[in-house]
């Protein structure tokens, strides 16, 4: 792997007060990868993803797209950069107040300049891709879980973005809906060549997806391999972590966080 | 008001005294302050509910990581609106004031309409009329700006939209009593 990566992180560290949330991260995402970043809920996870979009700066460390250092980008540079990224979150974050025309139309009318006709066309395109075409005038609160995951991966692709990130996509998902997410995710990431980022916990998901994983835990990356090797880890975390046992590192220091 | 200080007037024969008491009370101070106070609770508890409801469904997030500022794309939109409706809407209560006042002079204290739209022309002098209107354009980006920063920074769900909501229409009418304080010890100073 001698490419230049996409995304970059050296030793990141992020403190909220005397907490350390990362404690040194580093991973790089190459093009056309798809890394599955795993970790119990609150290890800092979704954290990541938002010091990749520039959202929190770290406390130390350094985070760069190519070769720019997203922490020191200006406002318009970073909103310009941010605009070749795109998100799906966790609970779709479609704005309550539009339709899903306006929600698709926003970041293209917003940021450039093109006709109509064309951000019509753009729309019936993606909408036909996550299948969910004559959904229009329809508004979020109108949809289910599944369908507004959907539109917002739709909207995500509206500019046809670089490297896609997705916060845990299979959340409050049925498992039927959440396999049609991840295919979704699989085949657009091969359909439009684009570098994906996925945060979850979902094992199932997580496999199905990743070409690539990392594991985040108490604030460091313990692994950082291709997914058969994470079937047979050999860090007893890891491995309690992908087999879901209840008995293992990963309790035993929950217990005792919980009596000291 | 003009029943209250008219009985008060008539004790000494000056209820005449209503039409310009009520025209440059309310085109100078009370047709601004009144509005701020209901646009305060109208439409700054609108924006703090709507911008903090879509702050903790991480809608805000997903502007901002669009590449899209959430300050232009949604404060100023908002700003702009508050801040030319409120002279309008102001304009409106002194009007409507000046209507209702001449018909409780004319039933409680015997002046004709006539003769109350009368007074009230010749009694409203243009610097009154300005600085009604100025106070009301700055009372509205007051009220705007404190909502949009509360709404914006809301945390904790639906209780943290709530208190961000009280605690929106409780600072935006302290602050427009205040300022409105502080621009009439202003004005006073100045145009003595």
């Amino acid at each position: 792997m001698s490419e230049t990566p996409l995304i970059h992180l050296d030793e990141v560290v992020l403190r909220f007060d005397d907490k350390a949330v990362l404690d040194g991260v580093s991973f790089s995402v190459f093009p056309k990868d798809r890394l599955v970043i795993l970790g119990q809920s609150g290890s800092g996870k979704s954290t990541t993803l938002r010091l990749i979009l520039g959202i929190l700066k770290p406390t130390s460390g350094a985070i760069f797209y190519r070769h720019l250092k997203i922490q020191k980008l200006r406002r318009s540079r970073l909103n310009l950069l941010r605009s070749r990224m795109g998100v799906v979150y966790q609970y779709s974050a479609l704005i309550s107040s539009m339709t899903v025309r306006e929600n698709l139309a926003l970041p293209v009318e917003e940021l450039c300049r093109k006709p109509r006709k064309e951000i019509d066309a753009a729309i019936q395109k993606n909408l036909e891709l996550v299948g969910m075409s004559g959904s229009e005038d329809s508004l979020p609160s109108e949809l289910s879980g599944g369908m507004r995951k959907r539109i917002s991966i739709a909207r995500a692709l509206m500019m046809d973005p670089e490297i896609l990130l997705f916060d845990e996509p299979s959340a409050g998902l049925d498992p039927v809906i959440s396999s049609v997410i991840d295919e979704l995710i699989i085949n657009l990431t091969e359909q439009k060549g684009a570098t994906s980022i996925v945060v979850t916990h979902e094992m199932d998901s997580a496999f199905r997806i990743a070409t690539r994983m990392a594991m985040l835990y108490q604030g460091k990356i313990i692994q950082d391999d291709k997914p058969e090797k994470f079937r047979c880890s050999k860090n007893p975390i890891v491995r309690q972590f992908v087999t879901g046992d209840t008995e293992g590192p990963i309790t035993e220091s929950i217990e005792n966080a919980g009596s000291s | 008001m003009a029943l209250l200080t008219g009985y008060q007037l008539q004790k000494f024969g000056t209820e005449r005294l209503v039409p310009t008491l009520i025209a440059i009370s309310f085109t100078r101070e009370l047709g601004a302050l009144l509005t701020g106070i209901v646009l305060a609770a109208r439409i700054g508890a609108a924006y703090t509910a709507e911008l903090g409801t879509m702050q903790v469904s991480e809608e805000v997030e997903a502007i901002e990581s669009m590449g899209i500022g959430p300050l232009r794309f949604l404060v100023a939109p908002r700003l702009v609106a508050i801040a030319l409706s409120m002279p309008c809407l102001s304009v409106v209560s002194c009007v409507a004031a000046l209507i209702g006042s001449s018909l409780i002079s004319w039933s409680a204290l015997n002046i004709a309409p006539a003769a109350y739209f009368d007074t009230v022309m010749t009694s409203l002098i243009t610097s009154d009329i300005v600085i009604g209107l100025f106070k009301a354009l700055f009372f509205g980006l007051l009220i705007g700006l404190i909502a949009c920063f509360q709404g914006l920074s809301v945390t904790g769900g639906a209780e943290g939209v709530g208190k961000a909501t009280t605690d929106s229409v409780v600072i935006a009418i302290t602050n427009v009593i205040g300022f409105d304080t502080f621009f009439n010890i202003m004005v006073t100073k100045i145009t003595r």
